[in-house]
């Protein structure tokens, strides 16, 4: 059922490493596997809305800052 | 994702403090276990059609021994190695998963549950055609029928592993982070 289509860009690589905090920690705050967010983070799996609300609740940001259905814009980009 | 019981909990200990070396969790290692546990059951059917061609004999009788004889331990300890490579997706009660857990665990037994299903229409066929009528009970040996039962058995239990053995992906190496606090100091 997953394509191209349905892939979902995230930031929690970059989110993790601005605030220094292990996948282990995240994983144990947000209840999953730690390999779970590895696999988020490489984009091969995409969360559930409840888990994408808990990630972006978690960074204390809006869900559009965490996940996007376009690539997020590199940093030091102009765009 | 927290144990119930003291039972969950050694389970859920067993997976996490698991000592197998790293490579272990490869894909590839992952699907020669699952290859290891498939020959098993391919035994299991192919000492079922001995049964089927020799019962009642001696013959069928020593086959069937040997057979179970080396797919018990090998077997076994296939589906061991298999719960702990796939860190719990194989195994581990359902709300020990989290959510990508439990939908590999999903999607695996919906194509477990097709391949099976067809299995079984194959198994009706080849009884079916052994019993055209009167007299089948001369064509289908008692013993060939037994063990057709737990080919059929043992493949509806493990089919779900092995497709999950054989799907799942590497998984993302650890962070720098992990390394540092987990590797050697």
């Amino acid at each position: 059922m997953s394509s191209d289509k349905e892939h979902v860009h995230n930031r929690i690589a970059v989110l993790r490493a601005e605030r220094g905090i292990s996948r282990r920690e995240l994983a144990t705050a947000l209840d999953v596997h730690y390999q779970t967010v590895g696999y988020l983070e490489r984009g091969e799996y995409s969360p559930s809305l409840h888990l994408a609300l808990r990630i972006a609740e978690y960074f204390e940001v809006p869900v559009e800052v965490v996940f996007s259905l376009r690539p997020f814009p590199r940093l030091g980009s102009t765009a | 994702m927290k144990p119930r019981n003291a039972r969950e909990a050694k389970q859920l200990r067993r997976i996490e403090e698991s000592r197998l070396p790293a490579e272990s969790f490869t894909r590839h290692h992952r699907r020669r276990l699952a290859a290891t546990a498939g020959a098993c059951l391919a035994l299991l059917w192919a000492n079922a059609g001995v049964s089927l061609a020799l019962a009642p004999s001696d013959a069928a009788m020593y086959t069937n021994f040997a057979v179970l004889a080396v797919i018990l331990p090998v077997g076994l300890w296939a589906y061991g190695r298999i719960i702990v490579t796939t860190r719990g997706t194989v195994g581990l009660p359902a709300h020990l998963l989290d959510e990508r857990q439990a939908a590999e665990r999903i999607n695996a037994h919906g194509t477990a549950h097709r391949a099976t299903l067809v299995l079984l229409l194959l198994c009706l066929a080849a009884v079916m055609s052994l019993m055209p009528g009167e007299g089948y009970t001369e064509r289908l040996p008692g013993a060939a029928a037994v063990l057709l039962f737990v080919a059929l058995i043992a493949t509806v239990a493990a089919l779900p592993a092995l497709i999950i053995a054989w799907r799942l992906p590497d998984a993302p190496p650890d962070d720098e982070d992990d390394e540092h606090e987990h590797g050697e100091g």
